[in-house]
C-alpha cells in the first residue's frame, strides 16, 4: 500500500439545487457516535463503553451570490429552516464511482457578512437529518442528458436489515421549454443488469429540484445503478446522483 | 475535449474509490475523468465506430 495524500482541490458539494462547488474553499464534515459510559462494579477496573445515538454536522465557506436557484444565497433562502434538502460531498471530482458522502440535512441559519472591502461569504452548518451514508456517486453533475437512458453500474454495495440504501438527487440546470425527468435507481445481482430490479423513483422534475429517497433493507443485490427517463421538447438536464448504505 | 466509450465487458475498479463500476453502453467519458486515465485500453474514441458497428466485422 503506498500513501498517496490527497490535496483537496476538486471537492463537489451538492446542497439541494446548488452546485457549491464553484462557490466554496472549504468544507467539513462531522459524523460522531455518542460516547455512553456502561462500566460498573463488575467492568474489571477499567471502562466500557457502547454507542449510542449517531449525528452528524457539515460546515462550509461560500461565497455569497444570488441570482436563481442555482445560486447560494436564493437556494440558502429558500431552504432555511428546512430539514427536507439532501447534502453531497465528494472529496474528489465528482465522477461516477467517485466517494460520496451523503445525507438529508436541516439548514439552521444562514449568515452571509464580511468586513469592508473583502469578500461577502458565509459560513454555513448543516445538522444531519438522516444517517451519514458513504457511498458513491451513481450519476455525474457534469454530463448533461437529453434522452432518456442507462447510467454506469456501481457496486455499492448490499443492504442489510437493518440499513437502508440511502439516494440524493439534484438537478443542477434545466432547459427551457416544457421538460420532464425522471430518475428511478435499480439494482442488480451483477454488473450485467440482465435483470434489475427496480427500488425507488425519484418526483418527476420539470425544474430545479432535490430529493433524498431510501431504500430500506434488506437488499441482497450490490449493483446499482440510475435510469433517466427524459420527454419533452429539446430538453436537457445537469444532474447529480449519490447512493450510499448506513 | 476527446470523449471516450467504453467497450470492455468486464468491470472496472474506480481508481480514486475502489468502487467497482460497470459502464453502460454508450456511456461517454471525458478525457480527465479517471476511469479512463486508469484504464486508457478500455475506451475508445468515441468518434470512432463501436467494434460490433465496424465494417465488415462479422464477430
Amino acid at each position: 500500500m503506498t500513501l498517496a495524500p490527497l490535496a483537496l482541490k476538486d471537492a463537489r458539494i451538492y446542497y439541494s439545487t446548488l452546485d457549491a462547488t464553484g462557490f466554496a474553499n472549504k468544507i467539513s464534515l462531522d459524523d460522531t457516535y455518542e460516547d455512553l459510559d456502561k462500566t460498573t462494579f463488575g467492568s474489571g477496573g477499567g471502562r466500557e463503553r457502547v454507542a449510542g445515538l449517531a449525528d452528524m454536522s457539515a460546515g462550509a465557506t461560500i461565497f455569497w451570490q444570488a441570482g436563481d436557484l442555482s445560486y447560494p444565497d436564493d437556494v440558502f433562502w429558500a431552504t432555511l429552516g428546512t430539514n427536507t434538502q439532501p447534502l453531497t460531498v465528494c472529496p474528489t471530482a465528482g465522477t461516477v464511482g467517485s466517494v460520496a458522502y451523503l445525507t438529508k440535512v436541516f439548514l439552521p441559519s444562514w449568515k452571509p457578512g464580511a468586513d469592508v472591502g473583502k469578500l461577502l461569504a458565509a459560513d454555513v452548518t448543516w445538522s444531519g437529518n438522516e444517517p451519514l451514508a458513504r457511498g458513491a456517486i451513481l450519476h455525474p453533475q457534469g454530463t448533461a442528458r437529453t434522452a432518456t437512458g442507462n447510467g454506469t453500474g456501481v457496486q455499492v454495495g448490499a443492504v442489510t436489515a437493518s440499513q437502508s440504501l440511502y439516494a440524493n438527487l439534484h438537478v443542477f440546470s434545466v432547459g427551457a421549454g416544457a421538460q420532464s425527468l425522471t430518475v428511478k435507481l435499480q439494482s442488480s445481482v451483477d454488473n450485467t443488469f440482465g435483470s434489475p430490479t427496480d427500488r425507488v423513483t425519484f418526483t418527476a422534475a420539470t425544474g430545479l429540484t432535490a430529493e433524498c429517497k431510501l431504500v430500506a433493507g434488506a437488499v441482497t443485490d450490490t449493483w446499482w445503478r440510475v435510469v433517466y427517463t427524459i420527454t419533452g421538447s429539446t430538453p436537457s438536464f445537469l444532474f447529480a446522483v449519490s447512493a450510499g448504505v448506513a | 475535449m476527446t470523449v471516450y466509450r467504453f467497450r470492455s465487458d468486464a468491470a472496472l475498479a474506480h481508481p480514486q474509490s475502489g468502487f467497482a463500476v460497470m459502464p453502460a453502453g454508450g456511456e461517454l467519458f471525458d478525457a480527465g475523468d479517471p476511469l479512463v486515465q486508469a484504464y486508457p485500453s478500455a475506451f475508445v474514441d468515441a468518434a470512432e465506430p463501436a467494434d460490433d458497428e465496424a465494417p465488415g466485422d462479422e464477430s
